[in-house]
């Protein structure tokens, strides 16, 4: 018996070819903009009230070679940056019409200064400083930011973003978010309708196609979730967090073992849409209070904050252990990493920390090593 | 051991032989300006050695940390990656430092020069600060080696939120980052800010930056008037000493030692052949590395943009506050390490054309991505504005065992014959 999720399908195939996929193509097709995002610090919803589809630049299901980026950007530069600029030199992302970076980490700003002076020649440019901090000067200094985008964004489309569209956008993306805490819900039962796989697809595919256009599928999605006998028989619960990872492939390596991922900390997870925009405020505010106060990053001051919401993922999860995922490079999760790895510790969570380049799939060391892990778990739980 | 017994001996080892090494130097005499750096760096460690003796407040922090404010509240600052990197030089402990920093769970991949910093606050060898101040204005390894120190030693500390670009708006954002210094200041000493002395510190910082200026117009001089220990040591005094009257002596020193040359007509060194522009910084255990150039090859170094330049800006000692943040936007290695990659391709171009440069070194540490990053782009500005060629030099800052001073010397002898034969 097929025990595929049809939305889900539905959703896969929208946002498949990567990365200019069919939904991009349809949305183009009247003459529409798309702007590639780096980090999720930039807020959708302001390209959004634009008129301009938001795409998050990144790499999708495999590890690419990456020679062509490697004469641009150094071996030490972390790999997803390096991918994003190997797909861009490559002519892929040639369907953008600018880039805007949020300055979260060296490698995001400097895959946006080696993409100006080598990439796409795009019309529209764009990166903005984000605070490591939540004090309130950082959020007026966030928010000042922010109008500066909107400015820029409303004199390249030629209009000015309105508030009436950015409360529009704001309640659009708060119905994603809405559906998405509605997913993971499921995933919170003993023998979850979904796994971790599908739903980093599920995720994906957000950042790729009309939200519109997403929100309706992904309702779908969760009303087929809601009425399906369909479970997810492993009995170890996993959560995985650390640097930026797409390939989905990888999880379900691990999936190919009595595991099960059940949630993650992870900014194709949680951590891109973890709670809701504001409406009672005015629109601008309430973008800058929510993107500045999400689940925070490793680049983030103090780390705590990041700690209190991956023990809160554990808790509300049931997880029996955490698998910890770091790109090589990505120096902010490197040096959180001995820290909360003695902080999981002392709450009994055994830790797998695997050391990968972004795109990596889950063959050879990294299932072996996901084996021997999940056996431990096996035996410590059942 | 406990904090008190490994960390004392331990300062009080490098104190002793930076002590040897003066004597040496008084012994046999170079330039004055040689032997002064010497005696600012016993001085400086010795004053961190006084201060755990006399249980005197030591503020720990990062490299580009404010010293002007420091100085005005009247606490002893350390420098940490510079401390953590001269012990390990001095005591000749690399692998030993390297070995706990894994222990402790940080990867090969983070910069050698925090790895280093958290395995002397492991192994208890640096001295314990009361509190430390540390920024994101090189990085991100120093936006992070914050929390490993705070958590291992469990003191406070106040994290300075730099922006990234030259703006009005910025420039505000981080000068009241600095208020919230001195307040954080004053409620773990205990102390009012002495704004009269926070004045005069910042007036001594712009008589630096002035020198500095000053010296770089002097070294357009043909041959160049400096050696190439010269930049490193400037560079290292403006670390520790930045807001000092130290500071000022020492570079008024390089000053009119440089311009005494230019004077004659005679150059650092006795026969100039390659006129380099030094990218980023050559490694800490191998400095010997630029005598080795001056002496085989007569290679000099006639600029060096990440280290040596200062933009345009000017500081205010009326508004001492606004001139620090605001310094930190035009300031050497900050600019260039953070800030957007056109300003540093533009000075480094730029220099390249008012220094005369016939090559170009960019030593490409493995640690420092947002440098390396820059490696490619550097290359072709170089090569297409300018017509000159450049080498990248793989290398750690730190570490010896990655890049050997033997292997470096093999592909800059290459270098250097390519650069004859292109004369």
């Amino acid at each position: 018996m097929d025990n595929s999720l049809e939305a889900l399908t539905e959703l896969k195939n929208l946002a498949t070819p990567f990365p200019k996929n069919t939904a991009i193509k349809e949305w183009q097709k009247p003459g529409r903009k798309v702007i590639g995002y780096v980090c999720i610090y930039v807020p959708e919803e302001i390209l959004y009230a634009a008129g301009v589809l938001p795409f998050r630049v990144s790499g999708d299901n495999e590890e690419l070679e990456l020679k062509k980026a490697e004469a641009y950007l150094y071996i030490n530069t972390c790999s997803f940056a390096r991918t994003g600029f190997q797909l861009a030199i490559e002519g892929q992302y040639d369907f953008l019409e600018g880039l805007v970076t949020a300055e979260t980490c060296d490698g995001a700003r400097r895959l946006h200064d080696v993409w100006l002076r080598y990439g796409n020649n795009n019309s529209f440019t764009h990166i903005f400083y984000i605070p490591r901090k939540w004090t309130e000067r950082a959020h007026q200094f966030y928010r000042a930011q922010l109008e500066e985008l909107k400015g820029k964004l409303g004199e390249f489309v030629g209009k000015e973003v309105s508030d009436e569209a950015l409360r529009h956008a704001i309640s659009v993306y708060n119905r994603s978010r809405e559906l998405l805490h509605s997913l993971y819900e499921f995933r919170k039962r003993n023998n979850p309708p979904i796994t971790g796989a599908e739903t980093l697809e599920v995720v994906k595919a957000a950042m790729r196609i009309p939200r519109e256009q997403y929100n309706k599928i992904l309702e779908r999605l969760v009303n087929e979730l809601e009425h399906t006998d369909r479970q997810i028989n492993k009995r170890v619960r996993l959560m995985i967090l650390g640097s930026i990872l797409h390939n989905s492939e990888w999880i379900k390596a691990i999936e190919d073992l009595d595991a099960v991922v059940v949630t993650d900390e992870l900014c194709t997870g949680t951590r891109y849409f973890w709670n809701m925009v504001d409406t009672d405020l005015p629109p601008m505010e309430a973008l800058a209070r929510y993107y500045l106060n999400r689940p925070p990053c490793a680049r983030f001051q103090p780390s705590e904050r990041r700690f209190s919401h991956i023990f809160d993922m554990l808790d509300q999860f049931k997880v029996h252990g955490v698998v910890s995922e770091i790109v090589r490079y990505c120096v902010p999760y490197g040096h959180d990493k001995p820290l909360l790895k003695e902080r999981l510790e002392k709450r009994d969570i055994p830790v797998l920390e695997l050391d990968l380049e972004y795109g990596q799939g889950g063959t050879g060391q990294v299932r072996t090593r996901a084996e021997a892990f999940v056996e431990m778990l096996q035996t410590k739980h059942f | 051991m406990t904090v008190a017994t490994l960390a004392k001996p331990r300062i009080q080892q490098m104190v002793k032989i930076l002590e040897n090494i003066l004597a040496h130097r008084h012994k046999n005499p170079t330039y004055a300006s040689e032997e002064l750096y010497y005696e600012l760096m016993v001085k400086y460690y010795r004053r961190i050695m006084e201060a755990v003796e006399q249980e005197r407040t030591i503020v720990g922090h990062t490299v580009m940390s404010p010293l002007e404010v420091f100085y005005g509240m009247g606490i002893v600052p350390m420098h940490l990656e510079s401390t953590s990197m001269m012990m390990a030089i001095l005591l000749g402990n690399y692998a030993e430092f390297f070995d706990a920093a894994r222990s402790f769970g940080l990867t090969p991949e983070t910069c050698s020069a925090h790895r280093l910093l958290a395995a002397t606050v492991i192994q208890n060898s640096l001295p314990r600060p009361d509190f430390i101040v540390w920024t994101n204005q090189v990085c991100d390894n120093t936006s992070k080696s914050g929390d490993a120190i705070l958590d291992l030693y469990e003191i406070p500390g106040i994290f300075l939120d730099r922006p990234y670009r030259y703006t009005t708006r910025e420039v505000e954002y981080f000068t009241k980052e600095l208020k919230r210094l001195v307040q954080f200041l004053e409620e773990q000493t205990g102390q009012k800010m002495d704004y009269d002395r926070l004045s005069e510190a910042v007036a001594r910082s712009q008589r630096v930056t002035e020198l500095y200026r000053e010296i770089a117009e002097l070294r357009r001089n043909i041959p160049a008037p400096a050696r190439n220990r010269c930049f490193l040591n400037s560079m290292v005094v403006e670390w520790l000493y930045a807001g000092t009257q130290e500071a000022v002596e020492y570079f008024e020193l390089v000053r009119d030692e440089i311009k005494e040359r230019v004077d004659k007509g005679v150059g650092g060194i006795p026969e100039e052949r390659f006129r380099i522009l030094t990218l980023f910084l050559p490694p800490s255990y191998e400095w010997k590395l630029m005598d080795w150039m001056e002496q085989e090859y007569g290679a000099v170094s006639v600029m060096e943009p990440y280290c040596s330049w200062w933009a345009k800006g000017d500081m205010d000692p009326a508004k001492p506050l606004e001139s620090i943040a605001e310094k930190s936007f035009y300031r050497s290695l900050v600019r260039q390490m953070h800030g957007p990659s056109e300003g540093i391709i533009e000075d480094a171009v730029q220099a390249a054309i008012d220094y005369k440069a016939d090559g170009s070194i960019y030593f490409a540490h493995i640690g420092c991505r947002q440098a390396c990053a820059l490696i490619r782009s550097m290359k072709d500005a170089l090569k297409d504005d300018v017509g000159i060629p450049m080498i990248a030099l793989d290398c750690d800052i730190i570490d010896p065992s990655l890049s050997p001073g033997e292997e470096m010397r093999g592909k800059l002898e290459g270098f250097f014959e390519m650069l004859e034969d292109t004369k």
